[in-house]
């Protein structure tokens, strides 16, 4: 391990890398999937085609999205946020939509029915109950882009993924590992946070 | 008082009216309730009173004044509502949940706690169930809450639509009593819907029995008993007593 009595600065500098790029993307990433799923619920066909699109975006592997990318935003931070961004939508605006439709429709009517108009009623009952459900979204997003974070190295974002792509390179296999495991702590520690978060949002649950 | 003049609603993909040419008049200090089968309209005739429904035809006159001509969320704040499922925010306190009207109506603070104290003293749930959740509660204290959730801001009109639904028969029994005891104590309007003759008969100062949409009879229980006005009536009144 005397890589990190060589190299602890440059450590530390890839790690906090990769937490201000995945940081950025998953923020923006829960912005737009929360605005697009409030705006899908709202109206029907936007809803249907957002389901699609997310549906299936995700199934297209988010290295193929960064080399495409790449001809258009050119290398470095731009294309791999891009890149995770779109990544990152998907399981927000899902839940999102999912947790707004869940909320039962029963409690919408006694709001209705009590005179809440449209407004409120969003801010202090349907946005709210559906939040268990839009949390649950964004802790899938969180862990899916702090490991895709690891590409933003191709293109020279820097990150962990620098580490990684060395350890191939000079076939230095600790690199390997500690680039690997060091990713592997940040998603951890990401979860535990996020967990923790939750149990403030049970009282939410329908 | 509510007058219900020639109402008539059909929903769109239904063929036959909800609402068939209703007619009826409803006086301040009555307790009126409302019996028929399911799917014959009560929930609609409920609706239609406090415009969560629009009808096709006819009007609603509310105190004098057309409620075509009224915003529909401000009078929805002005009529007590509880709905089939009773509906209490889940998120939301037992004082929260009580509260839910004058907050709308942006009562000062004071004033709300008190009416929380007040309404969970009329149906006698103790002081520490104000923190307490919905689901922490039983069936019949939920119905409870909802009963005087719709009271909150002490409405001149309160509709009910079957509010003692999934409830065994003691419990349901001591909530009518309840309900008598509270609908005395002011010169309010109740409109309560049931499919239980039994209740609606015991709770009622008349009783609108409706099917398919239309005004069977309407008029006190006694009369009813001794002067059913249409073979579906009389058919009603045999099952129960035969
Ligand atoms: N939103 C709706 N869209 C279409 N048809 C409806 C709608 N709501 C009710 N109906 C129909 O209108 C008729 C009256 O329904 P309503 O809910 O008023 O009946 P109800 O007397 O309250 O029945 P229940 O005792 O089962 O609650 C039924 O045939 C029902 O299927
Ligand atoms: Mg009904």
């Amino acid at each position: 391990m005397e890589y990190f009595t060589q190299y602890g600065g440059e450590y530390i500098r890839l790690v906090i890398e990769h937490l201000q790029i995945s940081l950025l993307a998953i923020i923006v990433s829960i912005i737009i999937g929360i605005v697009l799923g409030i705006v899908a619920t709202r109206f029907n066909k936007t809803e249907k085609i957002l389901l699609f699109l997310a549906s299936n975006l995700r199934i297209i592997p988010s290295l193929a999205v960064l080399i495409f990318l790449v001809p258009y935003l050119g290398t470095g931070l731009m294309p791999t946020l891009v890149a995770l961004v779109l990544l990152g939508i998907p399981p927000v605006l899902l839940n999102t939509i999912k947790g707004i439709n869940n909320v039962p429709e029963y409690v919408v009517e006694a709001a209705l029915g009590m005179g809440y108009d449209k407004r409120t009623l969003f801010r202090k009952i349907v946005f709210p109950l559906a939040l268990p459900v839009i949390f649950n979204g964004i802790q899938i997003t969180t862990t899916e882009v702090i490991a895709s974070t690891t590409l933003a190295a191709y293109i020279g974002a820097g990150g962990l993924g620098e580490l990684i792509m060395s350890g191939v390179g000079l076939m230095r296999f600790d690199y390997l590992w500690i680039g690997g495991l060091s990713v592997s702590a940040i998603s951890l520690m990401a979860m535990l946070m996020l967990t923790g978060i939750r149990r403030f949002l049970r009282k939410y649950e329908v | 008082m509510i007058e219900i003049k020639d109402v008539y609603k059909k929903y769109e993909n239904s063929s036959y009216p909800a609402l068939d040419h209703i007619n009826l008049t409803i006086n301040d200090g009555e307790l009126i309730t409302v019996l028929g089968t399911s799917g014959c309209g009560k929930t609609t005739l409920i609706k239609a009173i406090n415009k969560l429904h629009d009808i096709d035809s006819g009007e609603i006159i509310i105190d004098h004044k057309n409620i075509n001509d009224v915003d529909g969320v401000a009078l929805r704040r002005t009529i007590g509502y509880v709905i089939q499922q009773v509906g209490l925010f889940p998120h939301m306190t037992i004082a929260e949940n009580i509260a839910t009207i004058p907050e709308l109506l942006k009562w000062e603070k004071d004033r709300i706690n008190k009416r929380v104290d007040e309404l969970l003293e009329m149906i006698d749930l103790p002081k520490e169930y104000k923190n307490r959740y919905p689901r922490e509660l039983s069936g019949g204290q939920q119905q409870r809450v909802g009963l005087v959730r719709a009271l909150a801001a002490d409405p001149h009109i309160v509709l009910l639509d079957e509010p003692f639904g999934a409830i065994d028969a003691i419990t349901r029994e001591h909530l009518q009593d309840e309900l008598i005891r509270i609908h005395k104590n002011g010169n309010k309007i109740f409109i309560f819907v049931t499919h239980d003759l039994n209740e609606a008969f015991k709770l009622g100062d008349k009783v609108i029995i409706m099917d398919k949409g239309r005004v069977e009879q309407f008029d006190t229980p006694d009369h009813i008993k001794a002067h059913p006005a249409t073979p579906f009536v009389k058919k009603l009144l045999g099952v129960a007593y035969d």
